[in-house]
């Protein structure tokens, strides 16, 4: 049953019926239930009213009675009023067959039952008075009854008529009864009747058209071919001509649609797996992307074609892309190439190279665009663009290394007299001597070029960086009472100094000499840069940077000591800020005084020291240059008092190979004057030919750089080989780091820097002599020169 | 024995003769009826309704020339409403008037004075006005009553009463011979209704003694009060109610509630009253002559005539019945025919039994209702059911 429910539940016929039914039920019963009500309420009031009149007929004749009993004067007889009494007890129970439905009792006294239709009943009913009293519901005889009663004084009795319920609406609701089984049955026989004509009429022809319609879906185009002449007919006429027309149109769709086919796919073949971005733009939104675009832009198609275009570009090219991708009128030409960026849905920035054109579509005006995602080569091309500006730099300084370099050798040599002899000179001078402040202008002089040739070298960092636990504030303080402060000051009237130096200042890791000069420009640089008032801040700090930063070049994370030079100048243009630690771009294109090379050097030595250059700069309000130098928490070396000659004298044997003679000569005459015996090698053939020829050295004094012929490291290789115990100390002007290393790994830990004084050629020798002799009488042939290196002087290192 | 029979035969025709000699001896003089009226004093109203009937038959018995060929003279005298007076004026009118026939006087008290005289003198006389047993009570012999008895005048209220649910009723009563027997009748058949007496109580002035008994009955607060009094205690009585403000809910009084002007009167104060009638003056009640007595009345006086009116007309019918049918006026010969007659009257059917109270007539209740007087019992006569 349910099944056929489940069937039948989408046939019209049944929502017709449905309704028919329920609404013929319902007019039934409310038309049963308002026609039942007047008429259950007329016959209760008739039945009331009979029940009144039976009673009241009931008094009647007991007030008869009476009226004969007086008239008769007979009222006190008792004979005659026993039979008036009788008389009256049948004439009210003779009312029940005037109304056979009605039953009469006459209860006297309230309690017994002198007179009643129903023989079976001698129950009273309990609610008797005297007063007139209203039909009432009663149980008499265990059954319910309307009941009314009145009172008659004489004999004093109750007159109650009453009729069972059963009977009392009896026919009303057998009636009722009977119009809901007839209306019920009208309603089943008329749906019966409904159901037969509608299938008879409409349910099999429209089945017949149902089918077809259904074939048509199948593709099957059937004709009906009815030749009936009402609705249905004309219904199936219709859907023929429908049929023949789907049929033609369908041939005629069929032969579009493989058209179409052929077309899409060649559309898709070429969009959709497209590696370029193609898609069309109307009304400031994408109506079509293809997967590439899609993939590209990170969002999903729907998000796409949501999308306002502009919301897609990179802010920066809204306007660009507006001028090239609308056109204001249809014949406004568009440019059909150009490059913008756009914003992925991640948040990526990306370019694109856009060839656009007008276009219709569905109507209205479009821009098709056909993108090409050129991100990567625009990356290539900023990248090679910073290694072009890189290798520019690097081959700047590469020239300017290589010029120096050789300036600089040849200038240690020639300086290294100035600086030597003068010790020799000073040596032999008495203490009184006039002469003796020349001879120390001289070697102050000679440092000095030394000294400038170093910076040379550290610039294009060549030079020997001798480094050790240094303190910033130690440093500025060292500037704050130099010469080179008072030369500063010089270089302006107002010129103002303030420092802020942190007391908890950390270490660092340094060369002294390096780091005392990169202050020096630094405030040079500033000096020349300060503002009317001329004050320049220096300050110093200990900084912890917790991530890497994201500017280029710039300081990763770790703990830092930072030295800041402020100047309330200018400032620097954006474009200069990035050019001016290139060399003699301060000088020539800012302006500014001295050799050009400072800020350079600056940025050399904090390279050098693995540090970090930043500079923070705004047009107009000054420049700060912070200088982040890596933290070292060793202490400080104690300053160790430099020893007297006499304790740097010795008695061994020393072999002094430098390919200038003036540096030989120097060298002999410092060691000699200390009481050493030297030996020289104007080469390194010359050197290992003296070792061959069984000549033997305690330590040899070994220049690196040696022209032409083996250098210092070969020499010392070759050396080795004949005298694998050979000591050496490294004298150089600058050393390529390679071959310093190589050196030192062979043994070779100790270098001093050309041009040397006599005090440090003596305090090397001897330190190393000592070294080496306290390691021999450990019975280690060799020496561990980080072990056991002089403090102060430090292997070079590039690392 | 032809000649016996002719002789037998002329006897009695001479008998005759001397008898219709005799009858006719006076039929030149006017009949001569006398009576007393109340023309002052606690009986004028009734009496006065009494008069008129008695000069309305006067008048239409002559225009049916007379009685016995003779025209009807009325002798009547003021009684002043006093029994002596009525003693008085009776022995005058028999014995100095020489009256041939006498009709009665209005009330049980007066009727009964005038009863002591009229059997002294051996006089029929029909009681129009008078209901209380002591009548008939066998002292006179030739006094025919034209009133159903007093005792049974409150049959109906107390049935209906009953009938209602209500269960208490006072009875108040002047210490007289016709308001103590509606009283005790009242009383009667109250009890015999199931109706409990609450208060039962009688007095002898009217002025002095209703108002307090009026509070009295005023607390008992009883269903009903019967008041059995004459118009002036009546009237007292309703203006004591009307001023405090006191009904109970059913009221009836005797004598002048059934009057047709007791309304106008009172005033609405009279609503609901109920009142025994002997008869009443409407056209429905199917009495012959009825009609024609209430048109001729009206006529003669310009008033509504009330039950005493009919009754006191209703006498005089059977009066002349009697002589009509007697051809002379022997008081003996006109009782002896009046004691067995079974006749209609205008008032209903006339029925007299021993002692001359009169059994074939019942009285009816009436009640104003509307400002209008209804027969409410018997229900074979309702013009209205009643109201409670």
């Amino acid at each position: 049953m349910f099944k056929a429910w489940l069937a039948a539940r989408n046939r019209i016929v049944l929502w017709i019926i449905i309704p028919f039914f329920l609404v013929g039920l319902t007019i039934s019963a409310l038309s049963v239930y308002f026609w039942t009500k007047p008429v259950t309420t007329f016959i209760e009031n008739r039945n009331e009213d009979e029940l009144k009149l039976a009673s009241d007929l009931g008094i009647q004749y007991c007030e008869d009675r009476l009226n004969e009993l007086l008239n008769l004067r007979l009222e006190n007889d008792p004979e005659m009023v026993s039979s008036m009494r009788t008389e009256a007890i049948k004439e009210v129970i003779g009312i029940n067959k005037a109304f056979s439905h009605i039953q009469m009792m006459i209860v006297e006294n309230g309690d017994t039952v002198v007179g009643t239709s129903s023989p079976d009943l001698s129950e009273v009913p309990v609610r008797l008075t005297r007063d007139k009293a209203p039909v009432m519901r009663e149980i008499i005889g265990k059954k319910p009854v309307r009941m009314h009663f009145r009172y008659f004084p004489f004999w004093r009795w109750h007159i109650i008529s009453f009729i069972y319920e059963s009977d009392y609406l009896g026919p009303v609701l057998l009636a009722r009864e009977t119009v809901y089984m007839a209306s019920i049955a009208v309603l089943l026989f008329m749906t019966a009747t409904i159901l037969f004509l509608f299938n008879r009429i409409l349910n099999k022809p429209l089945t017949r058209i149902i089918h077809a319609a259904e074939g048509i879906a199948q593709g099957r185009y059937t004709r009906l071919r009815m030749t009936r002449r009402d609705e249905i007919g004309k219904l199936a006429q219709a859907f023929d001509s429908m049929v023949k027309s789907l049929e033609d149109d369908k041939n005629w769709i069929h032969a579009i649609m493989s058209k179409l086919k052929e077309s899409e796919e060649r559309y898709r073949l070429l969009s959709e797996n497209s590696l370029a971005n193609i898609v069309i733009v109307q009304d400031g939104r994408f109506i079509y992307a293809n997967r590439t675009t899609i993939n590209n832009s990170g969002y999903s198609a729907d998000e796409l074609y949501h999308l306002d275009v502009f919301s897609f570009v990179h802010p920066e090219d809204h306007e660009l892309v507006r001028q090239k991708m609308f056109s204001e009128t249809e014949d406004e030409p568009l440019p059909d190439r150009y490059e913008f960026r756009y914003v992925t849905s991640s948040g990526d920035t990306r370019w694109l190279e856009m060839l656009a054109v007008p276009t219709f579509y569905r109507g209205k005006t479009a821009t098709m665009g056909h993108a090409i995602d050129i991100t990567d080569k625009k990356n290539a091309q900023e990248e090679q663009k910073k290694l072009e500006e890189k290798l520019q730099q690097a081959q700047k300084l590469e020239a300017i290394g290589t010029i120096v370099g050789a300036v600089a050798h040849d200038l240690n040599n020639i300086l290294a007299g100035l600086v030597g002899y003068p010790d020799l000179l000073l040596m032999q001078t008495p203490e009184d001597s006039p002469h003796r402040k020349y001879i120390l202008a001289i070697q102050q002089s000679g440092q000095k070029a030394a000294a400038i040739v170093q910076d040379l070298l550290a610039m294009v960092r060549k030079g020997v960086v001798v480094k050790g636990i240094v303190n910033l504030n130690d440093i500025i303080k060292q500037f704050l009472i130099s010469s080179e402060f008072e030369k500063v000051c010089g270089t302006r009237e107002n010129l103002k100094i303030e420092s802020k130096l942190d007391s908890d200042l950390l270490n660092t890791s340094g060369s002294q000499t390096h780091l005392f000069k990169s202050i020096v420009n630094l405030v040079y640089y500033a000096a020349e840069s300060s503002g009317p008032d001329g004050i320049i801040r220096i300050r110093t700090e200990n900084r912890y940077v917790d991530r890497d930063s994201t500017v280029e070049d710039g300081p990763r994370e770790g703990e830092y000591v930072v030295v800041s030079v402020s100047d309330g100048g200018t400032g620097i243009s954006e474009a200069d800020l990035a050019r001016i630690f290139e060399p003699f771009y301060a000088k020539k294109v800012l302006g500014r005084g001295g050799t050009g090379l400072g800020m350079t050097m600056v940025w050399s030595t904090v390279k050098d020291h693995s540090g970090y250059a930043q500079v923070k700069t705004e047009e107009g309000n000054g420049t700060t240059i912070e200088l982040y130098f890596p933290a070292n928490r060793d202490a400080l070396p104690d300053k160790q008092a430099i020893p007297s000659f006499d304790s740097h004298k010795g008695t061994e044997t020393v072999l002094v190979v430098d390919d200038v003679k003036e540096q030989r000569e120097l060298a002999r005459e410092f060691l000699t004057s200390l009481g050493y015996t030297v030996h020289l090698a104007a080469s390194g053939e010359e050197a290992l030919e003296y070792f061959t020829n069984n000549g033997s050295a305690d330590l040899l004094v070994l220049d690196m750089i040696m022209d032409p012929g083996i250098d210092g490291l070969e020499t010392y290789k070759r050396i080795l080989d004949l005298r694998p115990a050979q000591r050496a100390i490294i004298a150089s002007g600058y050393s390529e780091s390679d071959r310093l290393r190589g050196a030192r790994k062979l043994g070779a830990k100790t270098c001093i820097i050309k041009p040397y004084t006599l005090q440090k050629l003596a305090l090397a020798v001897r330190e190393e002599l000592n070294r080496c002799a306290a390691a021999t009488s450990q019975g280690d042939g060799h020496c561990d020169a980080e072990q056991n290196a002089p403090k102060g002087i430090e292997p070079a290192s590039r690392d | 024995m032809f000649r016996a029979r002719i002789f037998f035969i002329s006897l009695c025709f001479l008998a005759q003769s001397l008898l219709v000699a005799d009858c006719l001896a006076d039929n030149a003089a006017p009949v001569r009826i006398g009576a007393t009226v109340s023309l002052e004093g606690k009986y004028l109203e009734p009496s006065s309704n009494i008069q008129s009937s008695f000069k309305l038959w006067e008048k239409q018995v002559n225009e049916r020339g007379g009685l016995l060929g003779r025209p009807v003279e009325l002798v009547l005298y003021d009684d002043k409403s006093s029994a002596d007076k009525v003693r008085e004026l009776y022995t005058k009118l028999i014995a100095q008037d020489k009256v041939d026939l006498v009709l009665s006087p209005y009330g049980t008290p007066l009727t009964l004075a005038a009863a002591e005289v009229t059997t002294r003198y051996g006089y029929t006389m029909l009681v129009c006005g008078a209901s209380g047993d002591e009548i008939w009570k066998g002292k006179f012999l030739k006094a025919f009553g034209m009133y159903s008895p007093a005792r049974r005048y409150f049959i109906g209220l107390l049935n209906i009463m009953a009938a209602n649910g209500l269960n208490t009723v006072a009875i108040l009563y002047e210490e007289s011979s016709f308001t103590r027997d509606a009283a005790e009748g009242a009383k009667e058949w109250a009890e015999r209704f199931g109706l409990k007496v609450s208060l039962y109580r009688a007095y002898t002035a009217g002025r002095e003694d209703l108002p307090n008994l009026l509070k009295e009955v005023r607390r008992e607060r009883p269903d009903g009060l019967i008041l059995c009094s004459y118009p002036d205690d009546t009237y007292l009585s309703l203006d004591w109610m009307k001023a405090e403000k006191y009904r109970p809910r059913v009221l009836a009084t005797t004598v002048n509630s059934s009057y047709p002007y007791f309304f106008q009167k009172v005033g609405s104060v009279a609503e609901g009253i109920f009142g025994p009638s002997q008869w009443e003056p409407d056209e429905r009640i199917p009495f012959p002559g009825t009609k024609k007595f209430i048109y001729d009345y009206v006529n003669f006086t310009q008033k509504i005539p009330s039950y005493h009116s009919g009754s006191s007309y209703a006498s005089c019918q059977v009066l002349e019945r009697a002589i009509q049918h007697c051809q002379c006026l022997d008081q003996n010969k006109l009782a002896d025919f009046i004691s067995l007659l079974d006749s209609v009257t205008i008032i209903g059917r006339f029925k007299v039994g021993q002692n001359g109270i009169q059994t074939g007539h019942n009285s009816m209740l009436i009640q104003w209702q509307n400002g209008k007087k209804e027969i409410v019992f018997p229900p074979n006569m309702q013009t209205a059911p009643p109201r409670i």
